[in-house]
């Protein structure tokens, strides 16, 4: 940095407070959140592959992959694709079911000084409220992540986010087992994103996670055929998060508990953005294949962030947007 | 062992038959590479990263090798990058070919189209821990023919095949490998599925080395899954626990 750059620095930066001052703690039901930035569900496994490349303390939380009560293959291949600003994904909650997980996935991520959110799959409300007893009751296991909104598997998944009753039902069903709060993950894929939303608060949902991914299609002009075997995917990464902060917005203007944002985060200007439209914390999903390192890096990189735009806090920029006169 | 994302030095990067290009990378990830792993290179302005197998590595100098066949929108920038350049490299990633070193045997390498590629390196290592090595690939026409100068540099004259007779033997390549009345038993074999599937089918044993969609490249993800052919429920990621397999070990799909 030239001297003149760096004496420009130094006056941008009076009157703020120094960056190791800045506070990126938030506590949320059952959270107590050294940072906000958490791996998404379905693009960080349990963590093991990550945690070649970084200390996982360095995370705020780390949200599993779903489980579902019994072992899943998932799609037939391709099951990803690139699209413009993001990709297309089949993967078909593949997972190795509850009880591997809590015999082997758990232990070994607790060795890690960072939340864990469990994410709980299923096809009936039966194998949700099997599934979520498991996890909700599991040592180590912060809170649960309730995936009603998967577009990728025949039965369940978001045949569950899509109604308003049926969501209400299945949160409430879940409260009643899980020992650990519950969020409750949405999908885009509905008309009113509020309507559930309000929905699955009536049935005792600690918090919202959303969004989850927009069901897509790509076709092969060669073959005429889909690229993904299962048809559609569900369509992630840059090119959806205006959608997500549209759809954090207005839940946050209608609802009381927190929401952790995803969507398309890449930047720490990204995160910034999902925290002034309503979000308490952020999922990072895509972008952990583009740069394997970008949760640490966005951890890193929000003090100065916050600060370059006035800020000592990430409560203080939680739903800014809200605050602010017209 | 432990992932690297390194920032590559691109030294060359050429057209070396149709569609067909080869990039030198200088980066420390030359002295971690072991014979059929692969690399998962970020291309700018791409959100996924395409993987690419490393077909010769020279540690000395610092140097890898990756031939690739331009199929989409990512190999086609990758074309279009210069010498000079820099690039971000995932590796090592993926479990090659195993080699023996205690039991030398005669070897069949073979290679179809872009597949050739990656065996170079495994012929290679094969001739270090003294295996007998013949190699036979084939291509679809005589303008597709590459890799050729690289076996030889290794004292290995490859047996061609062309599917419309162009160059070398009018065949494919399995046909090639009966019409020279191939002895060895252990086949290391890299290529597209069809030519795979007559592998599996003609040797019963050796290795072959897939090629499918990914996404983390690294084990994470699940998009890379194939299953077992024998144990029911039991799967592999393609990136993981393959790219290579011993014949008969997945389903593909």
């Amino acid at each position: 940095m030239s001297a003149r750059a760096s004496a420009e620095r130094r006056r941008e930066d009076r009157g703020k407070p120094p960056l190791e001052k800045i506070d990126l703690s938030v506590r949320l039901p059952g959270l107590k959140l050294k940072n906000p930035i958490m791996p998404a569900s379905g693009c960080f496994g349990f963590g093991r592959e990550f945690a070649q490349l970084y200390d996982l303390s360095l995370l705020g939380g780390v949200i599993m992959k779903a489980a579902t009560e019994q072992p899943r293959f998932g799609n037939p291949l391709p099951r990803v694709a690139e699209t413009p600003g993001g990709m297309l994904n089949a993967i078909g909650l593949q997972n190795p079911g509850v009880d591997e997980i809590i015999r082997s996935q758990v232990p070994w991520l607790r060795q890690f000084d960072t939340c864990i959110i469990a994410n709980v799959a299923g096809s009936s409300q039966e194998d949700y409220v099997r599934t979520a007893e498991k996890l909700g009751n599991c040592p180590g296991v912060d809170a649960l992540e309730l995936n009603i909104s998967c577009p990728n598997v025949k039965e369940g998944g978001i045949a569950f986010g899509t109604d308003p009753q049926v969501a209400g039902r299945l949160t409430e069903a879940v409260k009643g087992v899980s020992g650990v709060p519950v969020y409750v993950k949405l999908s885009p894929n509905v008309t009113d994103v509020v309507e559930i939303a309000k929905a699955v608060e009536q049935g005792g949902a600690d918090g919202l996670s959303m969004i989850n991914t927009l069901l897509g299609m790509r076709l092969d002009l060669k073959t005429a055929r889909p690229v993904i075997a299962n048809k559609t995917g569900g369509l992630s990464g840059g090119a959806i998060k205006p959608v997500a902060i549209r759809m954090i917005y207005q839940v946050y203007e209608q609802v009381d508990i927190p929401i952790i944002g995803m969507g398309g985060i890449r930047t720490a200007e990204d995160v910034l953005e999902f925290l002034y439209a309503g979000a308490s914390a952020v999922a990072v999903g895509t972008m952990n294949f583009t740069d394997p390192y970008i949760c640490p890096k966005l951890a890193e990189q929000l003090p100065k962030t916050l600060r370059s735009y006035g800020l000592g806090s990430v409560k203080e920029a939680i739903g800014k947007s809200h605050r602010v006169k017209e | 062992m432990k992932l690297t994302d390194e920032t590559g030095i691109i030294k060359e990067n050429i057209l070396v038959a149709a569609d067909t290009y080869r990039m030198v990378i200088k980066g420390d990830l030359s002295r971690r590479f072991g014979p059929g792993q692969f690399v998962n290179l970020l291309i700018d302005g791409l959100t996924l990263r395409r993987p690419i197998s490393i077909s010769r590595y020279e540690p000395e100098e610092g140097l890898y090798v990756l031939y690739y066949k331009v199929l989409g929108e990512g190999t086609a920038r990758m074309a279009a990058m210069k010498p000079g350049e820099s690039i971000q490299v995932l590796g090592p990633l993926g479990t090659g070919f195993p080699i023996d070193p205690a039991h030398p045997e005669p070897v069949l390498v073979i290679g179809g189209g872009a597949g050739a590629g990656p065996l170079i390196q495994t012929a290679r290592e094969l001739r270090k821990w003294g295996y007998p090595v013949s190699v036979v690939l084939g291509f679809p026409t005589k303008d597709d023919v590459y890799a050729v100068e690289e076996f030889r540099a290794l004292g290995i004259e490859p047996g061609i095949s062309t599917d419309d007779g162009s160059f070398g033997y009018h065949g494919n390549v399995l046909e090639l490998i009966e019409s020279r009345k191939e002895t060895a038993r252990l086949v290391y074999a890299c290529g597209p599925k069809r030519m795979l599937r007559a592998v599996e089918e003609r040797f019963e044993r050796g290795y072959i080395s897939l090629d499918v969609r990914m996404a983390c490249g690294m084990g994470a993800c699940m998009a890379c899954v194939c299953r077992d052919r024998k144990e029911p429920g039991a799967y592999h990621r393609v990136c993981k626990e393959g790219p290579v397999f011993p014949i008969g070990r997945v389903v593909m799909e």
